[in-house]
């Protein structure tokens, strides 16, 4: 008799769970001249059938600090909800927010010494007073890469020349964007399991702007939402195509649009979803730009 | 400390090495599915239990109380979702008690995903969990492996993508309670009709901040109808051959009765 940790004794034996939810994804962050951009898909998958086609990959675990996730869906949110919760206490004690430098290495910790149980690919991205926008990846193995822009997931491998041809070291803002998009779409056109809606976070000075991309207005910005460092969180501008729901103090979710799926059917939503334990600080949303 | 016992897997495993097959759980092959509406939030279920192909029970509840404001459906291992959501509602009251707040849905979420995640998929429990809180109206998913989504309408089970059909193909933001209703009735039927794993009936909760309203049965799509024909059939239908009457005192002849004498320990205490 044989067994495994992932698979589940079955009466013909070993049976490996396929249905376990994975991000096939695509998702990158990069420096640019005055912060970073974070940016990432929307596909989560279950075997062949997309569980979540607006997921949300780009997760708060401090003001300025955000991570793409990609892997295992429910390893990646237990990582980054006890990353969230060091994080806030970090800030707590100390009174002042951690270095993106600190995030990097509480994730690593997490992710290296339980490497074997752990399917989760992370990039870490945040502004820090100290250093300016930062970029730390994470692969599989828990080990630790400081880099100018790092692309990873699934979809990642066919954008390795697209982001080396088109890269250039202290970018403006606008043409980060567009670096950070054109690498995106083509990594959802080439790669299946990549999909749905583009997310970006712009992280500066200012806080963190949220983008979002449709791939039926062929990647036209849609929104976007600003959480100012230390903002009170109850002022919202209604944007018109755009359905948005608050509620209570968190950062909820959504905008309702048209169409924003290329799978053409039906009315169509996005959510910034999976919220998890978290959103609890009081950063959100004071204007729509 | 609070959890499952695991003991058994152990015993099934030596078991199953001698060649004894496993213990067959029964799974709710299900359709489950939740939408928000201006004001709360609807979830409903099918009705079928099944172990393999053979329907375990043909009326079985899938919506599980958590707490008064915040109910749960449930996929997958019909054990795991009820102890489960069982212990999570009992943490939660607990929680509620020390805390002095009402319940929260990101509470019992949390508390669900946790749990699941710490049991790495063995704890085959896929969830949808729905309510209403101080903080506004939620509706999740929760996965076995511990992962969670926060959607406006969800469905889950095998069912899942004949009733994930009728939301993409139907569903408008801004969803009245009648429509909310409407709209996942339709999306158990679709599982309950096109799905081998889902039937029978359907089971509709509705939640607001004042009431939660539990429909059991609020679709019988099902129901057993008067038999057209009778299927008895007809003294004489079948041709007697010959007639043979015994009496009582023949039996006799047929049944040899002998006395036995009960002897030392055997014999037993019989009341004077």
């Amino acid at each position: 008799m044989e067994f495994t940790t992932t698979g589940v004794l079955n009466e013909d034996g070993i049976h490996v769970d396929m249905d376990r939810l994975k991000k096939g994804e695509v998702n990158m962050a990069v420096t640019f001249k005055d912060g970073v951009i974070l940016g990432a898909d929307s596909r989560t998958t279950t075997g062949a059938y997309i569980a979540n086609r607006v997921t949300d990959k780009l997760t708060q675990v401090h003001d300025t600090i955000w991570c793409c996730r990609s892997g295992s869906a429910a390893d990646t949110q237990a990582v980054t909800d006890i990353v969230q919760y060091q994080l806030g206490l970090f800030s707590m004690r100390n009174g002042k927010p951690p270095t993106t430098q600190t995030a990097a290495a509480i994730f690593q910790e997490i992710c290296y010494s339980n490497k074997d149980r752990l399917s989760a690919g992370l990039i870490i991205a945040g502004w820090d007073e100290r250093h300016g926008g930062q970029v730390y990846s994470i692969p599989l193995g828990g080990s630790l890469h400081k880099q100018a822009y790092a692309i990873g997931g699934s979809g990642s491998t066919y954008i390795y020349g697209y982001c080396d041809a088109h890269w250039k070291e202290g970018m403006e803002e606008q043409d980060a964007v567009n670096f950070v998009k054109g690498a995106l779409r083509e990594a959802i056109k080439w790669d299946g399991s990549s999909g749905g809606v583009i997310r970006m976070v712009v992280l500066t000075k200012k806080g963190a702007i949220r983008h979002l991309y449709l791939p039926d207005e062929d990647y036209k910005r849609v929104s976007g939402r600003k959480y100012p460092v230390g903002t009170p969180n109850n002022t919202r501008l209604p944007v018109p195509e755009l359905w948005e729901k608050r509620q209570g103090g968190r950062e909820v979710v959504a905008h309702f649009g048209p169409l924003s799926s290329n799978l053409g059917i039906g009315p169509c939503f996005n959510v910034s979803s999976e919220l998890t334990s978290a959103r609890l600080r009081g950063s959100s949303l004071v204007e729509d730009m | 400390m609070p959890g499952f016992d695991f003991s058994n897997y152990n015993r099934n495993a030596a078991l199953h090495a001698q060649g004894v097959p496993l213990p067959k759980a029964t799974s709710t092959g299900t359709t489950i599915v939740g939408c928000i509406f201006d004001g709360g939030v609807v979830i409903a279920a099918d009705t079928r239990a099944t172990s393999g192909p053979i329907v375990a029970d043909k009326n079985c509840e899938k919506l599980h109380y958590i707490s008064p404001q915040i109910w749960c459906a449930g996929a997958g291992t019909a054990a795991d979702t009820e102890f489960t959501t069982a212990l999570i509602s009992s943490q939660l009251e607990l929680h509620s008690l020390s805390t002095g707040r009402k319940p929260r849905v990101v509470t019992c979420m949390t508390l669900l995903k946790q749990h699941l995640f710490r049991y790495q998929g063995h704890i085959g429990a896929y969830l949808v969990v729905a309510g209403v809180d101080p903080t506004g109206t939620h509706l999740f998913t929760v996965h076995a492996h511990g992962s969670t989504d926060k959607l406006p309408y969800v469905t889950m089970g095998s069912g899942s993508l004949a009733a994930m059909s009728v939301f993409e193909s139907q569903w408008k933001p801004n969803c009245t309670k009648e429509d909310a209703m409407n709209l996942c009735s339709q999306a158990i039927q679709a599982g309950i009709f096109n799905d081998l794993g889902s039937g029978s009936n359907v089971d509709l909760a509705i939640i607001t901040s004042e009431k939660t309203t539990l429909h059991r049965g609020f679709v019988k799509p099902n129901e057993r109808s008067q038999k057209l024909k009778h299927y008895k059939f007809r003294r004489g239908t079948t041709a007697v051959l010959n007639e043979k009457i015994i009496t009582k005192d023949d039996i006799g002849k047929y049944v040899s009765i002998h006395e036995l004498e009960a002897t030392g320990e055997e014999r037993m205490d019989i009341d004077p």
